[in-house]
């Protein structure tokens, strides 16, 4: 019932992603929804959840947008050991929304920049500032601003945010 | 230890797949299952799309209305100009069709030669800009193949085609190039995409403000004189060489939902660069 969900979770993520974050852009930037649900099923979900989710969310965004599903795997991956870092940096056992923000807003910008790089390998040629004021901070606004909507949604719902460490949650 | 949890044997597992991806994507042994997924998911896609999209126009007509209004007054004097060129033009077109015939010239029809084929989403990346159209290899499409927008003008490549849909790179996208020369004068380069707009790298001869820009058919990616858009702005000194030239394209990719394939042209060499 639960992987049931969660496969309906990355089918719209993924129908969302390509039908709709491209109609909301700013400067150059598009908001990075399967991103967004990685960090929240990391944080509601627990790490094994969004640990199993990732490969299955990068094929399908892959297939959807057209992009090589391992530089989404590599784009993505950095997200939950920086969460998991994060948190254990301010010492509670379990998320607040900070760290997870933080660690989104970060991994955010390396996928950006890692696709960038990608597109850069294959004939683009943006300027650095370019790509630093178009791409890379708008992208991060809209990161930011989707996951906080979504992260109170949650909390809303009645949701607790879960540890984001796979050795005391299990794998 | 972060180091030594069990994040490390995940990502390393993630590595490996990411690596068995890449190999199987090259090979094309993910091309069947990426079709069958993007039958599945083109009914969520439509649904999101129909909803969320007149709320997007909204917005753009709000953030756009100045700019509407000058492109009205601007439009009107243009349509005048036009409806009479028009009028001279039905006349040439029937002395050309005499002459043709006289010649013992049949001209082929264009229109069988153009795939119509519905947009099914506008995918907007990291520098990129592609298309997803509901026509693909089965319906004869092939990597190569120039797009058009219903009146004709280039709006790009397919790069990817699977059996019920293809993948179109724009010529907005930063990976595209196309070779394009002035309409009627003897000024050729290459139109670029930035991810979001058009500019002309001149590499010979002279352009200004209001020259319409057509394919050139050097390198043959695309077939000569299919027009791509017109000269807006020409920056730099006039002594400059090699001026930027931004180019402006009558086609809204937003408002677009059909789309001609040229499924007759292949380009003799298709790379992604070209």
């Amino acid at each position: 019932m639960r992987a049931a969900l969660v496969a309906l979770l990355i089918l719209a993520t993924v129908a969302a992603q390509a039908a709709v974050a491209p109609l909301f852009p700013v400067a150059g930037a598009v908001v990075d929804l399967p991103l967004v649900l990685l960090a929240l099923l990391a944080a509601f979900a627990g790490p094994l959840a969004a640990m199993a989710a990732l490969p299955a969310l990068a094929l399908c965004a892959g297939f959807a947008l057209n992009v090589g599903p391992e530089w989404l795997i590599a784009a993505w991956l950095p997200l939950l050991p920086a969460a998991a870092w994060l948190q254990r940096l301010r010492g509670g056992a379990r998320p607040s929304a900070v760290p997870t923000l933080a660690a989104a807003l970060a991994a955010g910008l390396w996928a950006r920049a890692l696709l960038a790089g990608v597109a850069v390998s294959a004939g683009a040629a943006p300027s650095p500032v370019a790509l630093l004021t178009d791409l890379l901070l708008p992208g991060m606004l809209l990161d930011g601003a989707a996951l906080a909507a979504a992260w109170l949604a949650c909390r809303a719902l009645g949701r607790e945010a879960r540890s984001l460490e796979p050795d005391r949650r299990g794998i | 230890m972060l180091l030594f949890s069990r994040y490390t044997y995940w990502a390393g597992a993630m590595v490996a797949l990411a690596v068995a991806l890449a190999v199987a994507g090259r090979a094309g042994a993910l091309d069947p299952v990426q079709g069958l997924f993007l039958r599945v998911s083109a009914p969520v896609e439509g649904g999101f799309g129909a909803a969320f999209g007149p709320v997007a126009r909204f917005f753009d007509d709000v953030a756009d209305l100045g700019r509407l209004r000058s492109e009205n007054r601007r439009l009107l004097g243009e349509n005048e100009t036009l409806r009479n060129e028009n009028a001279a033009l039905r006349g040439d077109v029937r002395r050309l069709g005499e002459l043709e015939e006289a010649l013992g010239i049949v001209a082929a029809d264009p229109s069988a030669e153009r795939l119509p084929a519905g947009v099914l989403s506008r995918i907007r990346g990291p520098l990129t800009r592609e298309l997803r159209i509901d026509k693909g290899s089965g319906d004869g499409v092939r990597e190569g193949n120039p797009v058009l927008s219903v009146r004709g003008t280039l709006i790009g490549t397919v790069t990817r085609a699977l059996p019920g849909a293809s993948f179109v790179r724009l010529v907005a996208d930063s990976r595209s190039s196309v070779a394009a020369q002035v309409l009627g004068a003897p000024a050729d380069g290459v139109v670029r995409g930035d991810g979001a707009s058009l500019a002309f790298d001149l590499a010979e001869g002279d352009v200004n403000a209001g020259d319409a820009i057509v394919t050139s058919g050097l390198g043959g990616a695309y077939p000569p004189d299919i027009p791509i858009g017109e000269v807006v702005e020409v920056l730099g000194d006039v002594q400059d060489p090699f001026p930027t030239v931004r180019l402006e394209t009558a086609v809204r990719i937003a408002a677009t939902r059909t789309v001609l394939v040229m499924i007759s042209f292949v380009p003799e060499r298709f790379g992604l660069g070209d």
